[in-house]
């Protein structure tokens, strides 16, 4: 979790940093003003509100089909051998928490636009840039991981049907 | 004296799974090679066995405790009769996991893979010819080529405790390298995605000088004493070097349990019961193979044995 926080704070810092690097009396501020702030606003505002209505059908999705399904709780059982430490729902709890957070850094990003960044300075432009470039990365990680999870679903499924086809 | 049962994994090369070999041990039992002898079957999922070793003594010394002091006296044998060593072992058809058992002054695993390494090589060498002589080539670049897809030989390891791992270093003639594995057999949750089909392994490999002006005596106890001191910390580790005997050792050392198992040898050796003519028989009835595969489904050992990884 430390690591994700710093790649996170990473991307937004060296954004930032791209951004003010090309900065040049106000050129950055009337790009972002005449072409980006209206799209981005509107953009994360639909993403937001998309996320918090897609979060609790894919939780509830993983949890029924990947998480219940009795060859994972049999997997997870057998591994806890190895790491007594290992829980049931653990990933998906986090996986829950990090979506809660992709919803809310996407709203505030949205707000921003209409606030902050009505401010006439290339750094207030540079912050909402930033921050946009961030948004999109975390959820581009978040998508990544629910991929992995479905895709680890698929697997346990061939599996069960290889099973079945031996039986 | 005990009777331990220890763990080893075999790692077969290109092409060859560890059921084709098990299949061609199977193929092969009875059969002498250097005064041993090795029989594998199939039971309950696991590829069982037993390897004999057969003395080439006729005869040997009894002592016998008399008042105030002790005689020794020679005990000849008959024409028919040699001492033989037994060591069963079991086999996870899957992981190439087994379990071993060994007692003092019977081969040791280390010469017991060593054993199976070289029957991996004629296997290797037959499927080689036969798929040579089967494309009806005489051509030595097809041959190089069928080769190439078998390219490598049966690699193996023991897994061990702390204080047998500390045993083999200090007897090792020289050590090639040592593996620390920080998360071998360990699952460590991941942040947001399920548990995997494999356990994953991080390891940080330390490969040592092979040329005798830097590798002296003094440099290899010191590696010896490096390694020992720093066993404690290490949650697992894997090291390659040439055991006394000369062959090629390699030992892994487990710190998170002691899965093994210790038995009296006289409760063991009242079991024992082959007959060459029913061999595979005999071991499938073997008491002490019924005696591991319980072993095996004890929770921790049949997750070491059959965990899965890449």
């Amino acid at each position: 979790m430390r690591l994700l926080k710093l790649i996170i704070i990473l991307i937004f810092s060296a954004s930032l940093w791209a951004i003010l690097y090309f900065a040049n009396n106000h050129t950055i501020f009337h790009f972002y003003a005449d072409k980006m702030r209206t799209p981005l606003f509107t953009g994360f505002l639909t993403l937001g509100g998309f996320l918090l209505s897609l979060k609790t059908f894919i939780l509830v999705k993983l949890k029924e089909d990947l998480y219940d399904l009795p060859s994972y709780k049999k997997r997870v059982l057998e591994r806890k051998k190895l790491n007594p430490n290992l829980t049931l729902y653990g990933p998906l709890t986090r996986l829950g928490t990090f979506l809660i957070y992709c919803v809310l850094l996407s709203l505030i990003t949205a707000v921003l636009q209409f606030s902050f960044g009505f401010l006439e300075s290339d750094f207030a432009a540079s912050i909402c840039l930033a921050l946009s470039v961030t948004t999109i990365s975390v959820i581009f990680i978040a998508w990544w991981q629910i991929r992995v999870s479905i895709n680890e679903w698929f697997l346990i499924l061939k599996e069960s049907e290889t099973e079945d086809a031996e039986q | 004296m005990k009777v331990r049962i220890l763990g080893f994994e075999w790692i077969t090369s290109k092409g060859i799974t560890v059921s084709e070999f098990c299949n061609y041990l199977e193929s092969i039992s009875g059969r002498e090679f250097s005064k041993r002898v090795i029989a594998v079957t199939k039971k309950d999922g696991f590829w069982v066995g037993i390897l004999l070793s057969i003395k080439d003594m006729k005869a040997y010394c009894e002592m016998r405790d008399e008042k105030g002091g002790f005689s020794i006296s020679p005990k000849e044998l008959d024409r028919s009769t040699h001492i033989a060593d037994f060591n069963f072992f079991i086999i996870h058809p899957e992981t190439g996991r087994g379990l071993y058992q060994h007692y003092h002054n019977s081969p040791a695993i280390n010469t017991f893979c060593f054993f199976n390494k070289q029957r991996y090589d004629e296997l290797k060498s037959k499927i080689i010819e036969n798929e040579w002589r089967g494309s009806g080539s005489g051509d030595e670049e097809k041959k190089l080529a069928i080769m190439k897809n078998y390219e490598g030989s049966l690699r193996y390891s023991l897994p061990m405790t702390e204080k047998d791992f500390q045993q083999c270093v200090s007897g090792l003639k020289k050590i090639n390298h040592i593996v620390y594995e920080y998360s071998y057999f360990t699952e460590q949750e991941r942040l947001f995605s399920p548990v995997g089909t494999y356990a994953k392994r991080m390891t940080h490999k330390v490969v040592f000088p092979k040329s005798k002006k830097v590798l002296t005596p003094q440099f290899l106890n010191d590696i010896k004493d490096a390694i020992t001191e720093m066993i404690p910390n290490l949650k697992g580790a894997r090291l390659k070097g040439v055991d006394p005997e000369g062959h090629e050792a390699v030992y892994k050392l487990i710190n998170d349990y002691d899965p093994f198992a210790e038995f009296d040898y006289e409760d063991v050796i009242r079991t024992v019961k082959i007959d060459s003519t029913n061999l595979l028989k005999s071991i499938c009835d073997a008491y002490f193979i019924d005696k591991m595969i319980e072993i095996s489904r004890q929770p921790e050992v049949k997750a070491i044995l059959s965990v899965k990884t890449k």
